[in-house]
């Protein structure tokens, strides 16, 4: 299975006592276009502190073009301003 | 009573693995920079390149951190070379130094990447200390995704010399009962506190490893080497009665240098990098509030050839135009003219804390306004930053206003221990 590392952009929420859920997402494809996927289901939510670096990884499924659904992993880096 | 139990933790090539970790698990990336012949080094266009940090298998060419990397490439042509990422260090460092905060009470951060822990009383805990010391190991490797080595005995020295046994992602013992099997079979040269002149002194009188030393007559230690002598005949027997430092001894002296990128030759050039300096010593004694009474320049040449002259002012100052003053005039008595300078360097020693100022009545220069202006200077660089103020003579030079090598990511923690 071939796997891409790329940034992405995402428009995420955050519930009442702030944790952070993914909504929608937009990347550029392998066409060069840009995209934009909705998140159908967050799978999974891990914390973790890799390097001193406070991130959280989401498990998402995505549906992508008709009936095909892919599961994406996103990672996103929490900045503390203090 | 039961006996103190002293851990020495110590990060595996610490920047190296740093950069390692954030590569694969921040930017995907599936090379380990552990597993090839790599190292950190600083950048060679500011003649900063020399090695900062190396892989296992780096070691195996015989590369040495600290030398330069032309060498270092030379030895091995495929070396991978990255650069550094200070903000990243001091990142990693604190979050190390948390989860040692949360194992023991008294944690004593000797350097970026090593500290040591008092575990005394933690049996009930975490079990034995070899168990506990496994316990970190891993929790630290789990959460941070960076390897340690962790040292256990009953004395910071014992600890440390443990720590270093054998690496990377080990965990060693070294209580006073083994002493004898682990570390006196081991060079005179390993020992801590034994550098190159002592090992060479050492060597002259017969004494090639540390059980030597141990049994050596401190006697004939203290005739060659004096009060060193009787401290490394301790350290050799494994006694250490030094205590653990929670907090960070106060600064000795304040200093700074920079390796200037270009070979400088004239004597204005030098007072411009020498002003640059200052303005950061300047800034650093008055943040911590302290004055320095002696001053002292230091010069490299193109050669390597080291020099350096200070001398004692009136009264202690922490004005950067008087610093600067007195700077000058050392460098001129220093330098020969002639030579093309590599390297320059500020350094002030004998502080104090003191309010007053001794005048000098035949002084012209009118220090209370000097002092407002700084005063001012550090207020309006710390509300808009470092650079909201500078000098005239730096606008559109090349040189940085506030000088000092790594001083910016230095002053983010990298010398300090870092408040959590």
């Amino acid at each position: 299975m071939q796997t891409h590392n790329i940034p992405v952009e995402a428009i995420s929420v955050c519930n009442t006592i702030g944790d952070i859920r993914p909504m929608r997402i937009r990347l550029e494809d392998d066409k060069h276009q840009l995209i934009v996927l909705n998140v159908d289901e967050v799978i999974y939510c891990k914390e973790s502190n890799l390097s001193g670096i406070l991130s959280y990884r989401y498990g998402c499924k995505v549906h992508m073009y008709g009936d095909y659904f892919k599961d994406i992993n996103l990672r996103t880096i929490l900045k503390i301003v203090t | 009573m039961s006996r103190p139990i002293i851990f020495h933790i110590d990060v595996n090539s610490a920047f190296l693995s740093w950069e390692a970790c954030y590569r694969i698990h921040m930017l995907g990336e599936s090379l380990d920079l552990r597993d090839i012949p790599s190292v950190v080094g600083g950048d060679q266009e500011k003649r900063h390149g020399i090695v900062l940090a190396k892989s296992t298998p780096a070691k195996k060419y015989n590369i040495q951190t600290g030398e330069p990397l032309v060498s270092a490439m030379k030895k091995c042509p495929g070396l991978v070379v990255v650069p550094p990422n200070y903000d990243l260090y001091v990142k990693s460092s604190q979050a190390f130094i948390k989860i040692l905060k949360e194992f023991s009470p008294a944690v004593e951060q000797y350097s970026i990447d090593e500290a040591y822990c008092d575990m005394t009383g933690t049996e009930r805990l975490y079990g034995t200390p070899i168990a506990a010391a496994y316990l970190l190991k891993d929790r630290i490797y789990e959460e941070l995704g960076f390897t340690v080595n962790v040292g256990c005995s009953i004395n910071k020295l014992l600890a440390k010399m443990a720590g270093d046994l054998k690496k990377p992602n080990m965990v060693h013992s070294l209580f006073p009962e083994e002493i004898s099997e682990k570390m006196w079979p081991l060079d005179v040269r390993e020992l801590f506190f034994v550098g190159r002149a002592t090992e060479k002194k050492l060597r002259s009188l017969g004494i090639h490893t540390i059980g030597e030393l141990a049994h050596t007559d401190v006697n004939i230690l203290r005739l060659h080497l004096k009060k060193q002598g009787e401290l490394i005949h301790s350290y050799a027997n494994g006694i250490d009665v030094s205590s653990l430092h929670q907090i960070a001894p106060p600064n000795k002296g304040y200093g700074n240098s920079i390796t200037i990128p270009m070979d400088v030759s004239t004597a204005d050039s030098a007072k411009m990098v020498l002003l640059s300096l200052c303005e950061t010593v300047g800034t650093r004694l008055r943040a911590d509030e302290m004055k320095a009474s002696c001053i002292s320049v230091s010069l490299t040449d193109c050669d390597f050839n080291y020099a350096s002259h200070q001398c004692n002012i009136l009264t202690a100052t922490n004005i950067t135009n008087e610093i600067h003053r007195t700077v000058c005039k050392l460098f001129d008595e220093l330098w020969d003219k002639k030579s093309p300078i590599r390297q320059l360097g500020v350094h002030t020693s004998k502080l104090s804390s003191e309010d007053f100022r001794q005048y000098n009545m035949f002084d012209m220069y009118r220090y209370d306004k000097l002092e407002k202006l700084d005063s001012a200077i550090d207020k309006i660089r710390e509300r808009y930053g470092e650079d909201s103020v500078k000098r005239a003579c730096f606008l559109d030079g090349p040189l940085d206003h506030m000088s000092g090598g790594i001083d910016r990511a230095k002053r983010t923690g990298i010398t300090k221990p870092l408040d959590q």
